[in-house]
Protein backbone atom coordinates (compact mmCIF):
# COMPACT_ATOMS: atom_id res chain seq x y z
CA UNK A 1 0.00 0.00 0.00
CA UNK A 2 1.46 3.39 -0.96
CA UNK A 3 1.25 6.03 2.33
CA UNK A 4 -0.01 9.13 1.61
CA UNK A 5 1.22 11.91 3.75
CA UNK A 6 0.05 15.55 3.93
CA UNK A 7 1.42 18.84 4.78
CA UNK A 8 0.19 21.52 6.71
CA UNK A 9 1.88 25.01 7.68
CA UNK A 10 1.92 25.68 10.98
CA UNK A 11 3.76 27.30 13.70
CA UNK A 12 3.58 26.65 17.57
CA UNK A 13 5.77 28.99 20.18
CA UNK A 14 7.31 27.87 22.84
CA UNK A 15 4.53 28.08 25.30
CA UNK A 16 2.23 27.01 23.13
CA UNK A 17 3.11 23.01 23.63
CA UNK A 18 -0.06 22.17 25.16
CA UNK A 19 -2.04 23.58 22.25
CA UNK A 20 0.18 21.77 19.84
CA UNK A 21 -0.46 18.70 21.59
CA UNK A 22 -4.48 19.29 21.47
CA UNK A 23 -4.04 20.15 17.96
CA UNK A 24 -2.42 17.00 17.00
CA UNK A 25 -4.69 14.93 18.80
CA UNK A 26 -7.38 16.55 16.93
CA UNK A 27 -5.72 15.46 13.82
CA UNK A 28 -5.19 11.95 14.82
CA UNK A 29 -9.07 11.63 15.35
CA UNK A 30 -9.28 12.90 11.81
CA UNK A 31 -7.09 10.55 10.59
CA UNK A 32 -3.58 12.98 10.02
CA UNK A 33 -1.23 11.19 11.74
CA UNK A 34 1.54 13.39 13.14
CA UNK A 35 5.36 12.22 11.16
CA UNK A 36 7.45 15.47 11.42
CA UNK A 37 7.95 19.12 11.41
CA UNK A 38 9.89 21.30 9.47
CA UNK A 39 10.54 25.06 10.23
CA UNK A 40 6.35 26.19 9.35
CA UNK A 41 5.11 22.96 7.94
CA UNK A 42 3.96 19.53 9.84
CA UNK A 43 3.91 16.55 7.83
CA UNK A 44 0.88 13.83 8.53
CA UNK A 45 0.63 10.70 6.93
CA UNK A 46 -3.09 9.97 5.80
CA UNK A 47 -4.67 6.94 7.65
CA UNK A 48 -7.86 5.63 9.85
CA UNK A 49 -8.97 8.32 12.45
CA UNK A 50 -7.45 7.23 15.67
CA UNK A 51 -7.36 8.02 19.22
CA UNK A 52 -3.88 9.26 20.38
CA UNK A 53 -2.29 11.00 23.32
CA UNK A 54 0.48 13.56 22.08
CA UNK A 55 2.79 14.98 24.24
CA UNK A 56 6.01 17.08 23.71
CA UNK A 57 9.35 16.67 25.54
CA UNK A 58 12.34 19.05 25.92
CA UNK A 59 15.50 17.88 26.30
CA UNK A 60 17.64 20.34 27.69
CA UNK A 61 20.36 17.27 28.48
CA UNK A 62 23.15 16.45 26.18
CA UNK A 63 22.03 14.23 23.80
CA UNK A 64 24.83 11.46 25.01
CA UNK A 65 22.13 9.53 26.91
CA UNK A 66 19.71 9.86 24.30
CA UNK A 67 19.26 5.43 23.86
CA UNK A 68 18.43 5.72 27.94
CA UNK A 69 16.11 8.59 27.26
CA UNK A 70 14.08 6.92 24.29
CA UNK A 71 14.01 3.31 26.02
CA UNK A 72 12.33 5.17 29.51
CA UNK A 73 9.62 6.37 26.83
CA UNK A 74 9.47 3.05 24.46
CA UNK A 75 9.80 0.80 27.30
CA UNK A 76 6.03 2.46 28.50
CA UNK A 77 4.38 2.36 25.10
CA UNK A 78 5.34 6.26 24.46
CA UNK A 79 6.24 5.89 20.58
CA UNK A 80 8.62 8.91 19.79
CA UNK A 81 7.31 10.61 16.65
CA UNK A 82 10.44 13.57 15.98
CA UNK A 83 12.22 15.64 17.25
CA UNK A 84 12.85 19.64 16.66
CA UNK A 85 14.96 21.75 17.72
CA UNK A 86 15.39 19.72 21.47
CA UNK A 87 11.41 19.14 21.24
CA UNK A 88 10.43 15.56 21.29
CA UNK A 89 7.08 14.63 19.89
CA UNK A 90 5.64 11.10 21.36
CA UNK A 91 2.60 9.69 20.87
CA UNK A 92 0.40 6.13 22.71
CA UNK A 93 -2.73 5.38 21.93
CA UNK A 94 -5.49 6.76 24.16
CA UNK A 95 -7.07 3.26 25.03
CA UNK A 96 -3.56 1.57 25.77
CA UNK A 97 -1.80 4.29 28.13
CA UNK A 98 -1.82 3.13 31.52
CA UNK A 99 -0.05 6.83 32.64
CA UNK A 100 -1.93 9.24 30.67
CA UNK A 101 0.90 12.11 30.83
CA UNK A 102 4.42 11.92 30.49
CA UNK A 103 4.91 14.26 33.38
CA UNK A 104 3.65 13.17 36.68
CA UNK A 105 4.20 15.56 38.80
CA UNK A 106 4.25 19.17 38.88
CA UNK A 107 7.41 19.42 39.79
CA UNK A 108 9.21 17.33 37.20
CA UNK A 109 7.02 19.89 34.95
CA UNK A 110 9.08 22.61 36.08
CA UNK A 111 12.41 21.20 35.55
CA UNK A 112 11.39 20.95 32.05
CA UNK A 113 10.34 24.54 31.69
CA UNK A 114 13.48 25.63 33.55
CA UNK A 115 15.47 23.59 31.13
CA UNK A 116 13.97 25.21 28.08
CA UNK A 117 14.51 28.77 29.75
CA UNK A 118 17.92 28.10 30.13
CA UNK A 119 18.18 27.43 26.38
CA UNK A 120 16.36 30.85 25.18
CA UNK A 121 18.07 32.70 27.88
CA UNK A 122 21.81 31.56 26.33
CA UNK A 123 20.34 32.32 22.61
CA UNK A 124 18.86 35.59 24.05
CA UNK A 125 22.20 37.30 25.21
CA UNK A 126 24.53 35.77 22.08
CA UNK A 127 21.76 37.97 20.35
CA UNK A 128 22.31 40.83 22.05
CA UNK A 129 25.83 41.86 20.43
CA UNK A 130 24.77 41.19 17.24
CA UNK A 131 21.44 43.51 17.82
CA UNK A 132 23.41 46.28 19.04
CA UNK A 133 25.70 46.59 16.58
CA UNK A 134 23.14 46.27 14.07
CA UNK A 135 21.65 49.42 15.39
CA UNK A 136 24.27 51.33 16.78
CA UNK A 137 27.41 50.48 14.39
CA UNK A 138 27.64 53.35 11.83
CA UNK A 139 28.86 51.41 8.54
CA UNK A 140 25.54 49.87 8.27
CA UNK A 141 23.97 53.11 8.30
CA UNK A 142 24.79 53.02 4.63
CA UNK A 143 23.65 49.33 3.09
CA UNK A 144 20.14 50.23 2.07
CA UNK A 145 17.95 47.09 3.09
CA UNK A 146 19.76 47.37 6.86
CA UNK A 147 16.37 48.65 8.07
CA UNK A 148 14.60 45.06 7.06
CA UNK A 149 17.41 43.41 8.85
CA UNK A 150 17.13 45.31 12.06
CA UNK A 151 13.59 44.97 11.61
CA UNK A 152 13.75 41.42 11.45
CA UNK A 153 16.22 41.29 14.27
CA UNK A 154 13.88 43.29 16.68
CA UNK A 155 10.79 41.16 15.92
CA UNK A 156 12.86 38.08 16.55
CA UNK A 157 13.93 39.47 19.87
CA UNK A 158 10.51 40.46 20.65
CA UNK A 159 9.29 37.19 19.77
CA UNK A 160 12.51 35.64 22.33
CA UNK A 161 11.22 38.20 25.24
CA UNK A 162 8.12 37.64 25.23
CA UNK A 163 8.76 33.28 24.98
CA UNK A 164 10.66 33.86 27.96
CA UNK A 165 8.22 35.92 30.32
CA UNK A 166 5.53 33.68 28.97
CA UNK A 167 7.63 30.63 30.03
CA UNK A 168 8.62 31.88 33.32
CA UNK A 169 4.68 32.13 34.16
CA UNK A 170 4.10 28.86 33.55
CA UNK A 171 6.88 27.97 35.89
CA UNK A 172 5.27 30.55 38.29
CA UNK A 173 1.67 29.34 37.70
CA UNK A 174 3.20 25.39 38.13
CA UNK A 175 4.93 26.26 41.84
CA UNK A 176 1.60 27.90 42.89
CA UNK A 177 -0.10 24.91 42.50
CA UNK A 178 2.15 23.04 44.42
CA UNK A 179 1.79 25.39 47.39
CA UNK A 180 -2.14 25.18 46.90
CA UNK A 181 -1.73 21.28 47.02
CA UNK B 1 31.95 17.22 55.35
CA UNK B 2 30.05 14.21 56.79
CA UNK B 3 27.88 12.12 55.04
CA UNK B 4 24.90 13.12 57.56
CA UNK B 5 25.25 16.64 57.07
CA UNK B 6 25.67 15.84 53.01
CA UNK B 7 22.44 13.73 52.50
CA UNK B 8 20.44 16.56 54.76
CA UNK B 9 20.92 19.47 51.91
CA UNK B 10 18.38 17.13 49.61
CA UNK B 11 15.43 16.65 51.86
CA UNK B 12 12.77 16.71 51.82
CA UNK B 13 12.14 14.74 48.81
CA UNK B 14 9.49 15.12 46.48
CA UNK B 15 7.05 12.02 46.63
CA UNK B 16 7.97 10.22 43.20
CA UNK B 17 11.96 10.89 44.46
CA UNK B 18 11.46 9.19 47.55
CA UNK B 19 9.60 5.88 45.48
CA UNK B 20 12.79 5.71 43.29
CA UNK B 21 15.28 5.59 45.52
CA UNK B 22 13.32 3.00 47.78
CA UNK B 23 13.69 1.46 44.16
CA UNK B 24 17.28 1.29 43.68
CA UNK B 25 18.52 -0.80 46.67
CA UNK B 26 18.72 -3.13 43.78
CA UNK B 27 20.12 -2.27 40.15
CA UNK B 28 17.29 -1.49 38.39
CA UNK B 29 16.23 0.08 34.79
CA UNK B 30 14.02 2.38 34.02
CA UNK B 31 11.21 0.49 33.22
CA UNK B 32 12.06 -1.86 35.97
CA UNK B 33 11.75 1.32 38.49
CA UNK B 34 8.33 2.67 37.22
CA UNK B 35 7.14 -1.01 37.84
CA UNK B 36 8.57 -1.40 41.29
CA UNK B 37 7.11 2.11 42.14
CA UNK B 38 3.87 1.05 40.65
CA UNK B 39 3.78 -2.03 42.96
CA UNK B 40 5.05 -1.22 46.12
CA UNK B 41 2.81 1.48 46.18
CA UNK B 42 0.16 -0.76 45.33
CA UNK B 43 -0.73 0.89 42.15
CA UNK B 44 -1.48 4.56 44.19
CA UNK B 45 1.60 5.78 42.43
CA UNK B 46 2.28 6.23 38.91
CA UNK B 47 5.40 7.86 37.73
CA UNK B 48 5.80 9.23 33.74
CA UNK B 49 8.55 8.56 31.67
CA UNK B 50 9.76 12.15 31.55
CA UNK B 51 9.47 12.70 35.38
CA UNK B 52 11.66 9.20 35.44
CA UNK B 53 13.94 10.69 33.04
CA UNK B 54 14.20 13.85 34.76
CA UNK B 55 14.86 12.44 38.17
CA UNK B 56 17.49 9.73 37.29
CA UNK B 57 19.07 13.05 35.41
CA UNK B 58 19.10 14.64 38.41
CA UNK B 59 20.08 12.00 41.24
CA UNK B 60 23.18 10.62 38.72
CA UNK B 61 24.00 14.73 39.14
CA UNK B 62 23.76 14.76 42.73
CA UNK B 63 25.18 11.35 43.04
CA UNK B 64 22.58 9.68 45.29
CA UNK B 65 22.41 7.07 42.60
CA UNK B 66 24.92 5.65 40.01
CA UNK B 67 24.67 3.70 36.38
CA UNK B 68 25.18 -0.08 37.66
CA UNK B 69 26.72 -3.21 35.70
CA UNK B 70 23.63 -5.20 34.01
CA UNK B 71 24.34 -8.67 35.34
CA UNK B 72 21.79 -9.60 32.30
CA UNK B 73 23.73 -9.80 29.45
CA UNK B 74 20.84 -9.93 26.93
CA UNK B 75 19.71 -6.63 28.61
CA UNK B 76 22.64 -4.71 28.24
CA UNK B 77 20.65 -2.13 26.06
CA UNK B 78 19.32 -0.87 29.11
CA UNK B 79 21.21 1.18 31.70
CA UNK B 80 20.50 0.10 34.95
CA UNK B 81 20.84 2.27 38.59
CA UNK B 82 21.80 1.77 41.66
CA UNK B 83 21.74 3.70 45.02
CA UNK B 84 24.97 5.17 46.48
CA UNK B 85 25.74 5.71 50.14
CA UNK B 86 24.57 9.25 49.83
CA UNK B 87 21.95 7.59 48.76
CA UNK B 88 21.05 5.40 51.38
CA UNK B 89 21.75 8.18 54.16
CA UNK B 90 19.12 10.49 52.18
CA UNK B 91 16.71 7.92 52.21
CA UNK B 92 17.09 6.74 56.24
CA UNK B 93 16.91 10.86 56.82
CA UNK B 94 14.02 11.07 54.70
CA UNK B 95 12.49 8.07 56.79
CA UNK B 96 13.42 9.30 59.91
CA UNK B 97 11.84 12.59 59.39
CA UNK B 98 8.79 11.52 58.11
CA UNK B 99 8.56 8.74 60.90
CA UNK B 100 8.82 11.69 63.14
CA UNK B 101 6.28 13.73 61.28
CA UNK B 102 4.09 10.79 61.66
CA UNK B 103 4.60 10.04 65.57
CA UNK B 104 4.25 13.66 66.02
CA UNK B 105 0.80 14.41 65.02
CA UNK B 106 -0.80 10.85 65.87
CA UNK B 107 -3.01 11.90 68.89
CA UNK B 108 -4.15 15.46 67.00
CA UNK B 109 -4.95 13.02 63.94
CA UNK B 110 -6.64 10.85 66.59
CA UNK B 111 -8.41 13.53 67.78
CA UNK B 112 -9.84 14.65 64.33
CA UNK B 113 -11.00 11.36 64.01
CA UNK B 114 -9.10 10.68 61.38
CA UNK B 115 -7.81 7.30 62.74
Amino acid sequence: MIKKYKKLPGVFFGWEDEKEEKWLEKLSKRGLHFVRYNLLYYVFQVGDPKEYIYKIDYKSTKNSDIDEYLNIFEDTGWEHVAEFLGWHYFRIEKEKANIQDIYTDNNSKIEKYRGYLKTLKIIAICEIPIFLNLVFNPVYEKHSGMSIVKLLFLGLFTVFGYTIYKVSTKIRNLSDEIYHD
Amino acid sequence: MKIQDHARKYLPLTESTYYILISLIEPLHGYGIMQNVEEISKGKVKIGPGTLYGAINKLLKEELIVRAKSKNLEDDRRKTYVLTDIGKEVVIQEYRRLSDLVECSKEVVNKIGGI
